[in-house]
This record gives C-alpha cells, sequence and structure tokens, in this order.
C-alpha cells in the first residue's frame, strides 16, 4: 500500500512513539515524522490556534500543520480518552481529533483510533485492533498490536532509573512529559543543571505502581494520570530530594492545579521549588537566569 | 454548626432551604462583588480558572459572617471543577482558616467517603426531615428556573429599562422566604404574572433570539458574566438560556449518580463537528449551537471563563458551526481582568450585525423565519 501516515511529533508522541511505530511498520505502512520543534513550528500553530488553549496544544497544531503543509494527507491523531483505569490525560485531549480537523483542508485524512482504558485495558486492544484491520488485514493487525505493545513495555522499562536508587543530590523535575521531553523548551532546564553537580529525577523514571501507591496518600483522588504521577512521585521521594522544579504551560488547566499542590508539598516539606510557566512568548535567558538562581542557593544550602 | 457554599446565580435559594430544612443554620455568602473576586484571587493559583477564585472569594466573606463549614461538590473529571474543593482546603487551611469543608462526591466514585460525608452532614441534621427537605429545595430550584426564564422573555419588551430585573428579583425572594411547597408554587405563579405585566403594551413583539451557551458557572453567575443576560435584554434581544439547572440535576444528579446518564443525544447534535463528551459543557455548546441554528436563532453568544479546558476545545470548533449553519456566533472569555466597557461594545456591534441581517433578511423575504420564536418550547 501507498499509504504514509504522518505523525506529529508532539503531546503523545513522545509517551507513545515505540507504540505507534512498531504498530504502523507491523502494519506495512510508511510513516513519516515531523521534526523536532521549532520557532518555525511554533509560530505556524499559535498563529492559527484558538487564543486560550495552552501552549502544547499550539505546538501540536504546528506539527500537524507542518505534515499537512508538506503535502502528507493521513495524519495520526489518536483520540486518548484515557491511558489508566479510572483516570484521564485532559479535556484537550478528548477533542484532539475534531480539534486538528477544524484546521486542516478537507482532503486531509485524520486517522483517530480511540484509546479508552477507563474501564476495560481490552477496550483499547479491541478499538486499536479495529482500526488497524481497516487499514491492512486482522491478522496483520493482531500482530502489529501485541509486537508493538511489547516494544512499549521494553522501551518504559528502559525508561526506569537504574537500580532503583535515587543518586545523590537528585531534583525533581516534575510536568507534563510532553513539555519535559521537548527540548525545545526543556532544554536551557537540562543544559543549566548539567554543569551544576545536581541530578534531575523524572516522574517516568520512577516505577508506576510505586507512584500510584504514593498517590493514595492524597486526600482526593486524583483523576489526571500525569497529575496523578507527578504528585505520587513527589510523596514517594520529598524526604531524598534537594529540591524541585515544576515546569508548566501557561493555560494549561491540570497544572494550574497541580503545580499548586506540588508547591505547597513541597514548602510543607521544606524543600525548595521553583515553579516555571512557558508560552510562546518565553525566552530562554529568562528561564536560564531563574535557574542559574536556583541552582546557587541549592548550592549554598549543600554547602552550609 | 453554620453552613455555608459557593454562589452561583439564584441556586443559593434552593441551597438555602435545603440545608434549611434539614435543621442547619445556614449562612449564605453576601452576593459577589469586586472584593469577593480580589480575596479569592489574591490567595488562589495565579492561572487557575475563574471559578475557583471566586467561590474562595465567596468562603472568606462567609466566614467574616461566621460559617465555620462548606458544602461544596466534588467529581472526577476531566474538566478541573472535580479538584476544586481539594485544592481549596488546601488553600484555606494554608490560610491559616478554620473552615471545615464537606466535599459531596458523586456516589460511584468513593461510597464510603460519601457515606462518611453523609454522616458528617446527617448526624447533626435530623434524618426524618431528608425528604421533605429534598423535595422543598427541588420546587425552589424549579421555581427559580422558571421565574428567570420568563425574565428572559419579558426584557426586550419591558415598559421601562430595569424593570423586569426589579421584579424578578422581588419575585425570587418571595420565593425564597416560602417555606412550603404551597408557597413556592403561589409565589411563582404571581411572580410570573407579575413578569408578564411588565411589557409594553404596543411594542414590537418580535426580538432577535439569541442563543445563550458554555461553561454553566459563568452562564449562571451574573457577577462573572458582567450580568450578560440584562445587557442582551436591554439591547432588545431575547436570550434563550440553553443551560438549566433543573436539567443538569436530573442528568447528573438522579440518572448520573446511579451511572444511567447517556449523552447520546448530544452526540447526535454535534454530529460531524465534535464527537463525543470532552469534559464540562463542551459537547452541549456544539450541540446546544447547531440545534439553535434548526430552530431559527439569530445568533449564539458563548461564555467561558479563561482557558476553560473544554469550552476553549468548543469554542475552537464553533466557527465550523458557524460556516455550516451561517450562524453568526460570539465568543466572550471572562476573568479578573474583564472590563465592562470593552465586553459591552463587543455585545452591543454583535447584536447591531444580526439586526442588520434580520432587516436584510425581511426585506428580501428570503428567510422569515429569521431569529424568530418558532420551535424554541424546550429553551
Amino acid at each position: 500500500m501507498g499509504l504514509t501516515v504522518g505523525i506529529p511529533r508532539a503531546l503523545f508522541y513522545y509517551q507513545h512513539a515505540p507504540f505507534w511505530s512498531t504498530f504502523f511498520e507491523g502494519l506495512g505502512l510508511e510513516t513519516v515524522e515531523s521534526p523536532h520543534t521549532n520557532k518555525e513550528i511554533l509560530d505556524l500553530g499559535s498563529a492559527r490556534a484558538v487564543d486560550g488553549c495552552c501552549l502544547p496544544l499550539k505546538v501540536f497544531l504546528g506539527h500537524v500543520l507542518h505534515l499537512a503543509d508538506r503535502g502528507i494527507d493521513t495524519i495520526f491523531v489518536p483520540k486518548i480518552v484515557s491511558i489508566v483505569r479510572r483516570e484521564y490525560i485532559c479535556p484537550y485531549f478528548l477533542g484532539l481529533p475534531d480539534f486538528a480537523r477544524h484546521y486542516l483542508p478537507n482532503h486531509v485524512r485524520i486517522l483517530d483510533p480511540v484509546v479508552d482504558k477507563r474501564r476495560w485495558s481490552w477496550q483499547w486492544a479491541r478499538s486499536f485492533v479495529r482500526f488497524g484491520s481497516d487499514l491492512a488485514s486482522f491478522r496483520q493487525a493482531v500482530r502489529a498490536f501485541s509486537k508493538a505493545q511489547q516494544r512499549q513495555r521494553d522501551w518504559e522499562a528502559k525508561q526506569l532509573i537504574e537500580g532503583h536508587e535515587l543518586p545523590k543530590n537528585a531534583v525533581l523535575l516534575l510536568g507534563h512529559r510532553y513539555l519535559i521531553e521537548d527540548r525545545f523548551f526543556s532544554g536551557s532546564i537540562f543544559d543549566s543543571f548539567s554543569k551544576s553537580g545536581f541530578h534531575l529525577v523524572m516522574a517516568h523514571q520512577l516505577p508506576e505502581p510505586v507512584l500510584r501507591m504514593y498517590a493514595r496518600r492524597l486526600q482526593k483522588r486524583m483523576f489526571w494520570t500525569s497529575g496523578r504521577q507527578s504528585l505520587g512521585a513527589m510523596e514517594y521521594v520529598a524526604d531524598h530530594i534537594v529540591g524541585v522544579v515544576t515546569l508548566a504551560s501557561f493555560a494549561c488547566g491540570t497544572d494550574s492545579l497541580v503545580s499548586d499542590l506540588i508547591q505547597r508539598r513541597a514548602r510543607n516539606a521544606g524543600v525548595p521549588n521553583i515553579v516555571l510557566h512557558l508560552d510562546e512568548h518565553t525566552g530562554a535567558a529568562g528561564t536560564i537566569t531563574r535557574l542559574e538562581a536556583f541552582i546557587d542557593m541549592l548550592q549554598r544550602r549543600r554547602t552550609s | 454548626m453554620k453552613i455555608t457554599f459557593p454562589h452561583m446565580g439564584s441556586l443559593y435559594i434552593p441551597v438555602e432551604a435545603l440545608f434549611q430544612e434539614l435543621g442547619f443554620e445556614v449562612v449564605v455568602p453576601p452576593p459577589c462583588t469586586k472584593r469577593t473576586l480580589e480575596l479569592g484571587s489574591r490567595y488562589s493559583p495565579e492561572i487557575a480558572c475563574l471559578p475557583l477564585k471566586v467561590m474562595i472569594g465567596n468562603y472568606l466573606e462567609a466566614a467574616e459572617l461566621g460559617a465555620d463549614t462548606i458544602a461544596m461538590i466534588g467529581g472526577c473529571g476531566p474538566c478541573r471543577l472535580g479538584y476544586y474543593a481539594e485544592v481549596q482546603r488546601q488553600i484555606l487551611a494554608d490560610l491559616g482558616s478554620t473552615l471545615d469543608m464537606v466535599v459531596i462526591e458523586t456516589p460511584l466514585e468513593n461510597p464510603s467517603r460519601l457515606a462518611r460525608d453523609a454522616a458528617k452532614i446527617l448526624g447533626r441534621g435530623k434524618l426524618s426531615r431528608v425528604p421533605r427537605a429534598l423535595i422543598l429545595a427541588w420546587e425552589k430550584l424549579k421555581a427559580c428556573e422558571s421565574l428567570e426564564k420568563t425574565a428572559l422573555r419579558v426584557r426586550p419588551k419591558e415598559e421601562k429599562p430595569g424593570l423586569t430585573t426589579r421584579v424578578l428579583e422581588l419575585a425570587l425572594q418571595k420565593v425564597r422566604q416560602a417555606a412550603a411547597v404551597r408557597t413556592v408554587h403561589k409565589a411563582v405563579q404571581e411572580g410570573i404574572g407579575e413578569l408578564w405585566a411588565v411589557q409594553e403594551k404596543h411594542g414590537r413583539q418580535d426580538p432577535i433570539i439569541i442563543g445563550l451557551v458554555g461553561e454553566i458557572y459563568t452562564v449562571f453567575e451574573p457577577f462573572v458574566n458582567l450580568r450578560l443576560e440584562e445587557r442582551l435584554g436591554h439591547l432588545g434581544v431575547e436570550v434563550a438560556r440553553t443551560i438549566s439547572l433543573v436539567q443538569w440535576v436530573k442528568d447528573h444528579v438522579f440518572k448520573g449518580s446511579i451511572g444511567l446518564y447517556r449523552t447520546t443525544h448530544l452526540e447526535r447534535s454535534a454530529e460531524g463537528f465534535l464527537s463525543g463528551f470532552v469534559g464540562g459543557h463542551g459537547l452541549e455548546t456544539i450541540a446546544r449551537s447547531n440545534e439553535l441554528a434548526n430552530c431559527g436563532a439569530a445568533g449564539v453568544v458563548q461564555i467561558l471563563p479563561f482557558t476553560c479546558m473544554p469550552e476553549v476545545i468548543a469554542q475552537a470548533i464553533l466557527p465550523d458551526v458557524s460556516r455550516a449553519k451561517e450562524l453568526p456566533i460570539l465568543s466572550l472569555v471572562v476573568d479578573e481582568h474583564t472590563g465592562e466597557a470593552g465586553f459591552q461594545t463587543r455585545i452591543e456591534a454583535f447584536v447591531d450585525l444580526l439586526s442588520r441581517k434580520r432587516r436584510e433578511a425581511y426585506r428580501g423575504q428570503t428567510q422569515s423565519l429569521f431569529g424568530s420564536r418558532c420551535g424554541f418550547g424546550q429553551y
């Protein structure tokens, strides 16, 4: 088949890329990924997107439009309702395919399988196999699905900290994975910390069952997966870290509450913390200055 | 135990009745004012959405009047409202406030906790009074809504500007004071009669009809939406409010709490634009706009708090509905910095546009039904 599927390098790409690429490979389809986020893509997205939506959504739109401009007329935008039982990602993800469709010319086809593990995880398997068998044979779809799932699991296991031991002088970096892993936004954070002698630890490097267990300490069950992981990580390592950096996007609904809760928790635990709000006008210089001051403070605390 | 709760339009009337009938002392927070908002935004996370901030203001002002317990609803996502109560509890605790919070969660979310909270409330009230309290509150809720809906229909034709609002306020107070179901019914009947009497005798009889969609809190709380319904009414517009609290309670409390609520009818109305639930009232916004276009509304106004996630999705998609149905749509975003003048200008420009469009339609006789009242029974 001559179908080429465009995969925007945004949002859940950073979390599910191995699964997606293996799945399409198994179906015998060619995939094209959009390039890493750059100024041009960001501008493309933020110029078109409705004002009031969050930065990652604008970036996502930029990637989608970039793919469409390159003449790719099949774009993969899954509708990710939930990836963990009884939890959501955020309302934006529920309307993502419709959102993307609004901005795209009519001839562009959107592939929008539903990922919904709210009730039963096999619902998700069924919807993906059904989606796959529309593009190839049923057999191929089943095989591609199980292979993709295996790849995904291996990849996730590789993310964990070796030996499950926190390094010394660990600083917890919290936030949506698609912000943390997009080096266009987080590059300056990693650069600042690389020379400082502090080690950044992220929630996805900690084992998920542990995060879930510690998140139970919260007074109210957190129903956003990313928020639950962040708060769980905070509970888990609060006594073993020297600082917390929270990366939040302006106008992100979940971050607006979660980053506040993280701040309060850090204050109670006596851990220094900083919240960096990102939007399309954020300059690297300002971020670096603030981080340098924060790192200076951590170093002074360590020596005293 | 002096109980209080956040404001949302005239909702305080039924809620006050509910707790009073249960035998509690109730402190209704003072009506939302600039001070409420200032207090609220001083202590809330900066980028949280507007309702959270106003509610914090409500709590603090109620505490000044002696309240010691807050009743608040919970939820289980995906909208932020579900986590409000917890964040607010922490904000108040960090402020050193002694306010206690009772959160009413949906039964399916955490049955044991609901039972515990219910026991906490009911333990000090009288169990035998629960049915009576629920019935009275329900009747008052229906009463307030039917009065408000009548006011929406009457206001564009009122004799003196502002008269409808005054009559409505008097009627609502009568409902508030009514202590039995029969007195509530009587107050509503009288109120509706008085409201219809406000109309100009020989005025024009066909105001432009605009549908109001959007986020429930901003639709109902007049302080937050800068009295949008009144502003539109004074410009000679009849507002068809598509969100109904009575319907909301039927759907989410009666059906939803036992897992019977389905959104199929909304999905059918929104077909081709939005494929399903996006939290909050996002799906409703799209579905109702589409329905309004089909029954001949002249335009639609969407109102949302800044960064409201479900409504932003709807806002992005509404232009599609607008184009497909040739229906003018105005999205109004409110936050703590919204200024009155800019708001008024935008509304006036929108209404001007609609009335010009209607004049042209009349002249050409192309759309004789444009913006008239046919098919609006349900709103």
